[in-house]
């Protein structure tokens, strides 16, 4: 029995107590919550910035209260290294603890090292089993560092309101959500190019602080940065992707051609049919969205069919514009299959791809592309008419 | 007799389900395999019947021997020249737990604990397992009965979880490459299996023998209801090429789970009930290695080797492989179908023919 018993608790203490091996208490780890990546002055050097979090100084504050912010809930420490990893193990002579990164939301890379190709930074993260790859992927117009050190009112974490934008961006669908593994499936991808989010500093004029912002979406072509949408642009490649979830449209309206009428977006599709004739391939893009009369500033009354058909129709001519400019960008001008054409050509024509496969890079920027676009308009709101002063 | 217990049916197919799964689930080896494309989903399928195919040849045996294990039947059949065979079986078993125990390590060594060293987590485990066989195949049947169905419903689990990040698009076009590779990958997928060998060794102990066609046939319904989604999942999801990179597809798909901000990060459970069936999984297979060792050389009780196999297994484990770029040569589709192949069909078939050609039976009483 005796024998028994001591069999039993060696294995038990076996089984357990080797978890405590590997282990990282909370107050040996200096947790990760943002980095961002830069060339360094040095020669062939990267300089990377970490956003540490600082527990102490989050204790007790109300984790998004507005008044809290003033005190800072991070800790921006800037390390060289010749790899990543390189820079997070430099980085440990700064720190008293060693970086943890697998609470890392956000992964800024700088534009310059951005255009030379991101391939070699990004192994990092899809190795090392810490980083996660639900992280945001997002390139600054810019510099990273700038991003990274930056302050956010609203929160002591401005990774999380950097998370926050991106998640809220919905609401016009004038940013991309990519985040690591959505940008590792596109780069991998034989036929697609990878997008990313883009966010820069802007400057607010009333109290010369800067800010962050997103403004829209960066595009590569293989792994190197090739340009930048703006904002109406990544509308209109989400048009294309069928990403777009809620938005403003604004157009002129039809009786003066000075007064902007706002419709809201509820909701869109879109369909890329491709076709092959005559070894030509053309393109149709069949966007579909329905939408609201949201607010209109002219004191006219728009709520009656012939003006409502009128309206639709100029939304259509919004959207074809939105989706003409960014195909004219990453088509003609970039080369960068970022819509999934190559894709959508394999799935319906898997014969003719084998051929197609090895120069669609030649061939994708020639294809005629056609764009449909319908829209329809539901509801006026809560008001027939506008509030009319006499 | 050497093993005086009975198991039910239903703990046959758990153990079995739970021994084959959970190594696939966590390094999705057929990914890497023919068709090399968004159809692994159908080889997945395709391999249901090509799996119960291969079990044909050990299911004559059986019923031509019956009560006889493996290396009974074996000798049986080939008189004292069966010893060879029966000790080349051995042998598989053993290195197959050992290659089992050391992808444990691996992945464990991998993610959750980088720093410590392999041969802790071979250690414990095979200590476990050693433990496990002390008390004998009816308990080791009884814990799968209580793991088996958490392990199960919680993979499902993550199948629903999972389900709105999966891209289903990236599962066409469908057939691009014809039919051919598709088989060859169901085949593939299939030959991975050991069911004909448990069966083999097992069935003595088995209450219901007579249904046993029906247990076969359940085992792979099973499977196909797990490989399949996680095929359309892992590759829906990262998408074929990143699949294919991937060392622990499955793993990652279980991290990637992020349902309305609050139920995410939840890779460490799965880590645990991951770990709870491959320490099933490890302790029947060392379990069969020392009742095939002790058939081969007809002890009146396996125990007293029990120390002794499980040395020579975790010495095997540490030993078979330098590093895990080594250990994955050997379990590409390249090398272990064929070298599988050769255990669980080629030679059944061949013993079968021998039997059938020198009529040798067993009669019921």
């Amino acid at each position: 029995m005796r024998k028994n018993l001591i069999l039993i608790l060696i294995i038990i203490m076996g089984t357990i107590l080797i978890g405590c091996w590997s282990r990282r208490e909370l107050d040996t780890i200096a947790i990760i919550s943002a980095m961002g990546i830069d060339k360094s002055e040095e020669e062939g050097k990267l300089s990377v910035a970490f956003q540490i979090i600082k527990p102490s100084e989050l204790q007790g504050a109300i984790p998004s209260g507005a008044g809290s912010a003033s005190s800072k809930g991070v800790w921006v420490l800037t390390s060289t290294g010749y790899t990543i990893i390189d820079a997070a193990r430099n980085a440990t002579m700064q720190s008293d603890r060693k970086l943890f990164f697998s609470q890392n939301k956000i992964v800024v890379i700088g534009e310059e090292l951005a255009r030379e190709g991101i391939t070699p930074l990004i192994d990092f993260l899809n190795r090392d089993p810490e980083p996660r790859r639900t992280s945001w992927l997002l390139i600054a117009k810019g510099k990273a560092h700038d991003i990274i050190s930056a302050k956010h009112e609203q929160v002591n974490i401005p990774a999380e309101a950097i998370e926050n934008m991106i998640k809220s961006s919905s609401a016009t669908s004038m940013a991309v959500q990519v985040n690591i593994n959505e940008f590792l499936k596109n780069l991998a991808s034989p036929t697609s190019d990878p997008i990313a989010c883009r966010i820069e500093m802007i400057q607010d004029h009333q109290n010369k602080n800067q800010k962050m912002r997103l403004t829209g979406a960066s595009v590569f072509r293989k792994d190197k940065l090739v340009g930048f949408l703006d904002e109406h642009e990544t509308r209109g490649l989400n048009w294309i992707l069928g990403k777009v979830v809620s938005g403003i449209i604004l157009v002129k309206s039809p009786k003066d051609e000075n007064e902007d009428v706002a419709l809201e977006i509820i909701r869109a599709s879109s369909k890329i049919i491709p076709e092959i004739s005559d070894d030509q391939i053309k393109i149709t893009i069949e966007i579909k969205e329905e939408g609201n009369l949201a607010e209109q500033l002219p004191d006219i009354d728009l709520t009656n069919t012939k003006m409502f058909k009128e309206l639709e129709q100029r939304k259509a001519q919004v959207i074809k514009n939105e989706v003409q400019s960014v195909l004219e960008k990453a088509q003609k001008e970039w080369g960068a299959d970022i819509f999934g054409f190559g894709d959508a050509v394999h799935r319906k024509y898997p014969k003719e791809w084998k051929t197609l496969q090895t120069k669609w890079r030649d061939v994708f920027p020639t294809i005629n592309v056609e764009i449909k676009v319908d829209a329809r308009l539901r509801d006026t709101g809560l008001s027939s008419a506008p509030v009319k002063g006499r | 007799m050497l093993e005086k217990g009975k198991i039910s049916n239903n703990q046959f197919i758990l153990i079995f389900v739970i021994s084959r799964l959970m190594l696939t689930m966590a390094y999705l080896p057929y990914v890497n395999a023919p068709p090399w494309n968004q159809d692994l989903w159908i080889s997945a399928i395709l391999a249901f019947p090509i799996h119960i195919l291969l079990v044909l040849p050990v299911y004559f045996l059986t019923n031509r021997f019956p009560g006889q294990s493996l290396i009974q039947s074996v000798e049986t059949i080939l008189g004292s020249w069966g010893k060879i065979i029966g000790a080349l079986y051995v042998w598989f078993f053993l290195h197959r737990t050992a290659v089992i125990l050391r992808e444990l390590g691996e992945f464990l060594k991998a993610i959750p604990y980088p720093e410590t060293p392999i041969i802790v987590f071979i250690t414990a485990t095979a200590l476990f397992a050693a433990y496990s066989i002390y008390k004998g195949l009816e308990t080791i049947c009884r814990v799968a009965e209580i793991v088996a169905p958490l392990v199960l419903a919680s993979v499902f689990l993550v199948f629903i979880m999972i389900a709105k990040d999966v891209d289903i698009y990236a599962l066409t076009p469908v057939l691009e490459d014809g039919i051919i590779p598709v088989i060859y990958g169901g085949f593939v997928i299939a030959a991975r299996s050991t069911l004909s060998l448990f069966l083999w060794m097992l069935k003595p102990f088995i209450n219901e023998p007579e249904k046993i066609r029906t247990t076969v046939v359940l085992i792979s319904l099973i499977l196909t209801l797990h490989l399949t989604p996680t095929s359309i999942t892992t590759i829906g999801v990262f998408g074929l090429e990143q699949a294919k990179i991937l060392n622990f597809p499955f793993f990652h798909l279980v991290r990637m789970i992020n349902i309305g901000s609050f139920l995410e990060r939840i890779d460490a459970l799965f880590i645990g009930f991951w770990v709870l069936g491959m320490c099933i999984d490890i302790a029947i297979h060392n379990y069969l290695a020392v009742l095939s060792a002790a058939q081969l050389l007809k002890l009146k009780d396996y125990r007293p080797i029990v120390v002794a196999m499980g040395t020579v297994i975790v010495s095997l484990s540490i030993l078979q492989a330098e590093s895990v770029v080594e250990l994955n040569e050997f379990l590409s589709y390249k090398v272990l179908t064929w070298y599988n192949l050769f255990f669980t069909f080629a030679l059944p078939l061949l013993l079968l023919i021998v039997a059938v050609i020198g009529k040798k039976r067993i009669d019921y009483k």
